[in-house]
C-alpha cells in the first residue's frame, strides 16, 4: 500500500473526530490504496509546520506516523460497502451503503444510508442525483453497528426500463402466464416455446424482441428465440404485409409458414374446409360468419386483451404499483 | 399524494397516460388487420373491417379508463 493523495487541511476542518493531533501545525490526510487501486483506508499524517509538505510525509505509511481513521470494506463490484471509523486500534461501524440495483429489471435506484449523528437514525440519500431525500429511517435501538436498512419513501425516480417492467408484468398476466400457472408449458421444449409464443402478450413480445436485439449482453440463443417467436406470431407481428397470397394460403415460403399454418389450423380447427363453423356436436353451424372470420375475431380479441393488459402494466410500472 | 418507491413523477405518468392509449390502440388495429389478412387471405370481409374499426375505439376508451384508474390508484390511494 502507498499514500497517493494528501490534503493540507487540518483534521478538524475536515471533520475528523477524536483523532489525536500532535504539534498543532499542518496535518495531512492520507489515503491507502490496495494493489488494484481501490481506496481502502483514510488516515492522518501528523503535524508538520512547513509548507509545502515535506516529502517524508508522502512516503510509505509505516514511515510517516500514519494514523488510521477510516477503513472501507468493498462490495463485489468494488463499491464502498461499509465504512469503519478507527480510534487507535478500536474500530466502530459508521455507515453501510446499500445499493438497490436489480440488473434484471434494470432499476438503478441506488441510495446511501448514513448515520445521523444527532439522533442516530439513518439518512437516506439518492446517490444518483446526489440529493438527500431528508428521509430518516430509524435504526435498531443501540444498533452497535448492526442496522437493518429497509428502503421506504425514497426519492421517486422513473424506472430506467419501464417498458421491460411492463412486458414482464403483462406476460405474467397473459394467457401463457395463466397456462404456466396451471402447469402447462412449464417444461420448456417445443411445448413451452409454443405456449409462450402464442399465449404470451404480443406487445411484451415486441418489447422483448427490441430489448434483446438492442442489448449487447444478449446471447445468440436469446436473439434467435425472440426472432423465432416474432416470426411465428404472424406476418410482421400482425401488421399488414404481403406474405399472404390471394388464395388465403401463406405466400411466405419455408418452414415458418408451414409451422404457423399448422399451429393456426390446430388452434382454430373449428373452421372446416367449406368455410363454415363446426359446433362441438360436430354439426355444421348456420351462422353467417365463415370460419376464417371466426378465427380473425379470436385473434382480434387476443390483441385487445394484450393491449389492455400491456397498457395497464405500463401504467402500473410507471406509478410504482408493479415492479 | 402518495409516491410509491420507483414511481415516476406525476407529470410523466400523465403524459404516458395520454400518449400510450392511442399508440396501443393503433397497434391493436394494425395487428388485427394483419391477423385477419393471414386467416382470411386477400378477401377480408366488410364485416371484419367494420368490427376492427369499432374495436379501435373500444380499446382506446378502455385503455384510457384503465390507465387513468391505475394512475389514480398509484398516486392518490
Amino acid at each position: 500500500m502507498k499514500i497517493v493523495a494528501s490534503d493540507s487541511k487540518t483534521a478538524k476542518e475536515l471533520g475528523i473526530p477524536d483523532v489525536p493531533m500532535s504539534g498543532g501545525g499542518m496535518t495531512a490526510i492520507g489515503y491507502l490504496y490496495d494493489a488494484e487501486g481501490r481506496r481502502v483506508a483514510k488516515g492522518i499524517i501528523p503535524a508538520s509546520s512547513t509548507t509545502p509538505l515535506p516529502s517524508s510525509m508522502c512516503s510509505a505509511a509505516a514511515n510517516n506516523n500514519f494514523m488510521l481513521t477510516e477503513s472501507y470494506i468493498m462490495g463485489q463490484s468494488n463499491e464502498e460497502l461499509t465504512t469503519l471509523t478507527w480510534s487507535g486500534s478500536t474500530s466502530t461501524w459508521t455507515r453501510t451503503n446499500v445499493y438497490g440495483c436489480d440488473d434484471d429489471l434494470s432499476f438503478h435506484q441506488d441510495f446511501q444510508a448514513a448515520t445521523d449523528p444527532t439522533n442516530g437514525s439513518l439518512i437516506q440519500t439518492d446517490t444518483v442525483s446526489g440529493q438527500c431525500n431528508s428521509v430518516s429511517i430509524p435504526t435498531n435501538a443501540g444498533n452497535g453497528g448492526q442496522s437493518f436498512v429497509q428502503p421506504q419513501q425514497q426519492k421517486p425516480t422513473a424506472p430506467n426500463n419501464v417498458f421491460k417492467c411492463a412486458a414482464n408484468v403483462a406476460t405474467n398476466h397473459s394467457i401463457a402466464g395463466g397456462l404456466h400457472a396451471l402447469g402447462i408449458g412449464n417444461n420448456g421444449g417445443v411445448g413451452g416455446f409454443l405456449t409462450n409464443t402464442f399465449g404470451g402478450n404480443t406487445f411484451s413480445g415486441i418489447t422483448n424482441l427490441v430489448s434483446t436485439l438492442g442489448s449487447s449482453s444478449s446471447t445468440d440463443q436469446q436473439v434467435l428465440g425472440q426472432m423465432g417467436k416474432a416470426l411465428l406470431r404472424g406476418p410482421l407481428q400482425g401488421i399488414p404485409g404481403s406474405f399472404v397470397g390471394a388464395s388465403g394460403a401463406f405466400a411466405a415460403p419455408g418452414i415458418t409458414s408451414l409451422v404457423r399454418g399448422g399451429v393456426i389450423g390446430a388452434a382454430f380447427n373449428a373452421a372446416n374446409s367449406s368455410g363454415s363453423l363446426t359446433t362441438l356436436a360436430g354439426e355444421a353451424s348456420i351462422v353467417a360468419n365463415t370460419g376464417a372470420e371466426f378465427a380473425s375475431g379470436v385473434g382480434e380479441a387476443k390483441f385487445v386483451l394484450d393491449a389492455v393488459t400491456y397498457g395497464a402494466s405500463l401504467a402500473a410500472c410507471y406509478a410504482g404499483v408493479a415492479h | 399524494m402518495v409516491m410509491r418507491p420507483g414511481a415516476a413523477p406525476l407529470y410523466k405518468q400523465i403524459v404516458m397516460d395520454v400518449l400510450a392509449p392511442p399508440i396501443l390502440a393503433a397497434l391493436t388495429w394494425l395487428f388485427s388487420r394483419g391477423w385477419a389478412g393471414s386467416v382470411q387471405g386477400g378477401a377480408v370481409t366488410d364485416e371484419t373491417r367494420g368490427r376492427q374499426a369499432h374495436t379501435f375505439w373500444i380499446v382506446l376508451a378502455v385503455l384510457y379508463v384503465v390507465m387513468i384508474s391505475i394512475t389514480a390508484y398509484g398516486y392518490f390511494s
